[in-house]
């Protein structure tokens, strides 16, 4: 185990690296600067500004610069909230979409996953017609559309919940069950197709031949098989989920992550995109090492390569 | 081929939540098409001096009308064509560029492949949304720059499914029959593999459909997509979020569009999978 971690963090650095490279030449080739919107400065206090952050430079030397920064942990300063390093902004909003995005994924999981086993335990019957019907329509509904269609029943029409801002946990319900639905509806699709086809396999017929129940047979034997796919899911679901939604924080009016990620990239807010991005990246390896660790435990004779 | 369409065919009609969904799909293009002629209600959808702003639906108007007094139903009609033709030619230039790309990989194979096949993880790699809006600024954010932006976004899914296919196929005995007889790499890509790996491409091209429509409503929502004059579904619920307390008719409509095509593409895309390979389920 301790191997297979050490590998998989020698080959993060690597990819980290391009990630970082390709961003940052891309970010740059987009025509614009960050002092732009200000339209009535003066040349030379946009000289000045770009003095100052070193944008003066060639675009190598600002590339070693800005790789020396990160190699001591400082991401940087925000052009556009003045005073605020990019250290402090993620700070801030990373925690928000880290909560929201966890709370979202625990819905996501607990609703889908047992839905789509259901569905594909009774095959063929009105039950599975109907939960394949909702999770198809779970995928087919625009997160703003859920957004708004809760925020009119419950904020609106029945005034129960709360409809913006990030306060109490009131606050958190229908962002994190409008975050929910779409992975909800995701899992479910693909927790009925695996368990389907591990219901077909003959240790299946084996087991129920043995003389153990239908329902120990599904609960033993075919879930966990079947949750290999699903797990391997979760790690895209869960690292983009937790970086956070632009949409949901944008009509719930959540000061999370993915609020900054659009504006940075309107304002070339440079080191702002880049934490972003990186960040993304960064949880991206963290949570397909993570699947790769629970592999091992729903099958330990699968061969995870370091 | 004939045959293998004509049975395709017999089996969606056979799924009925496939079959009402294809059926809902031709309604919804053929309204989409017909308002490019004198189509009555196309009429209403800039005309701003014939009714009340804001009016709840009624028989006049049965979507009600917006802020500017336009008739609704007009305007989601008008919407359908750019939402439609948005949804569909993503699906299809990303199928052209997936596919074309995909073949050379998986016919090549060796280190051309592992080349080109690096470059997709690459571009999977970058955030979707990081690629939008860096070609919604170099293009611009017309109807171009957002069919770009999501033909771009499209195609690596194809590529790699495609890939897989034809590095089955290679070693198929017709493959081989074909290149004894020493028929041009080209052709037998075209003529032999092409074909026998279609079907789950064809799948795959239904599900971008949808995909297409929920992108392009949703970067236009935030106001990184399409903006007016331009009219698409996206526009539409956009514009209606803003008075959602107070006329919440002008986002259900456009959003109930939406989601009746995109459901129904998925539901034929569930359908045309089973029908073309009932072995595979997802």
């Amino acid at each position: 185990m301790l191997s297979f971690l050490l590998k998989r963090i020698l080959y993060a650095l690597p990819v980290l690296l391009i990630i970082a490279s390709l961003t940052f030449v891309l970010v740059r080739l987009v025509p614009g600067g960050p002092f732009d919107a200000e339209k009535n400065l003066p040349p030379e206090i946009v000289k000045n500004l770009e003095a100052k952050y070193n944008l003066d430079k060639p675009v190598h030397e600002q590339y070693f610069l800005y790789l020396g920064r990160l190699a001591r942990g400082d991401l940087g300063v925000s052009y556009k909230y003045v005073n605020r390093t990019v250290n402090d902004i993620i700070g801030d909003a990373f925690p928000v979409s880290l909560q929201l995005g966890l709370i979202g994924l625990t819905i996501a999981i607990f609703v889908g996953v047992p839905l789509g086993a259901i569905a594909a335990v009774n095959r063929g019957t009105a039950i599975d017609y109907a939960a394949m019907f909702i999770s198809t329509a779970g995928i087919s509904l625009p997160s703003f559309v859920i957004g708004a269609g809760l925020i009119f029943l419950f904020g609106i029409e029945l005034k129960i919940l709360p409809v913006a801002l990030w306060e109490s946990p009131q606050h958190m319900i229908l962002p994190a069950v409008t975050l929910a639905f779409a992975p909800a509806a995701y899992l479910s699709r693909l927790t009925r197709a695996s368990v389907l086809e591990i219901l077909e396999k003959d240790w299946v017929r084996t087991a129920r031949s043995k003389g153990l129940s239908h329902f120990s047979t599904i609960v033993k034997h075919v879930i966990r098989n079947a949750l290999v796919p699903v797990i391997t899911v979760l790690g895209p679901i869960t690292a983009s989920l937790v970086t956070g939604s632009f949409v949901v924080e944008y009509i719930y009016a959540i000061p999370g992550m993915g609020r900054f990620f659009i504006t940075a990239v309107g304002n070339r807010d440079y080191d702002l995109i880049m934490a972003t991005t990186l960040l993304f990246a960064l949880l991206l390896l963290l949570t397909n090492t993570l699947v790769d660790i629970g592999y091992k435990f729903l099958d330990p004779r699968m061969e995870v390569e370091g | 081929m004939t045959q293998a369409r004509r049975t395709v065919f017999g089996r969606i009609r056979r799924i009925p939540t496939a079959y009402v969904a294809l059926w809902i799909i031709a309604v919804i293009c053929l309204v989409a098409i017909l308002s490019y002629f004198d189509f009555p209600f196309t009429r209403y959808a800039f005309d701003e001096t014939t009714a009340q702003v804001l009016a709840s639906p009624s028989i006049d108007h049965l979507m009600g009308t917006d802020e500017l007094g336009r008739d609704v139903l007009s305007r989601v009609i008008f919407g359908s064509r750019l939402s439609i033709t948005i949804g569909i030619v993503t699906a299809i230039v990303g199928f052209l560029i997936g596919t074309i790309y995909g073949a050379i990989a998986g016919y090549a194979g060796g280190r051309l492949d592992s080349l080109m096949m690096r470059i997709v993880d690459i571009a999977y790699s970058l955030p979707d949304l990081l690629v939008m809006i860096l070609i919604g600024v170099l293009i611009g954010r017309g109807t171009f720059g957002i069919l770009l932006a999501l033909a771009l976004t499209s195609w690596r899914g194809t590529a790699r499914l495609v890939r897989a296919q034809f590095i089955q196929l290679k070693n198929e005995e017709f493959v081989e029959a074909a290149r004894a007889q020493g028929q041009n790499h080209v052709l037998i890509a075209l003529k032999h593999m092409l074909p026998n790996s279609l079907g789950p491409v064809i799948v795959a091209m239904t599900f971008t459909v949808p995909a297409a429509i929920l992108a392009e409503s949703t970067l236009s929502f935030i106001g990184l997509g399409l903006s007016p004059p331009a009219c698409s579904w996206g526009t539409l619920a956009s514009d209606g979020w803003r008075a959602l307390r107070t006329h919440p008719h002008l986002i259900f409509f456009p959003s109930s569009l939406i989601f009746a095509t995109v459901l129904s593409f998925n539901f034929l895309g569930d359908g045309l999978r089973d029908a073309i390979d009932p072995r595979t389920r997802l």
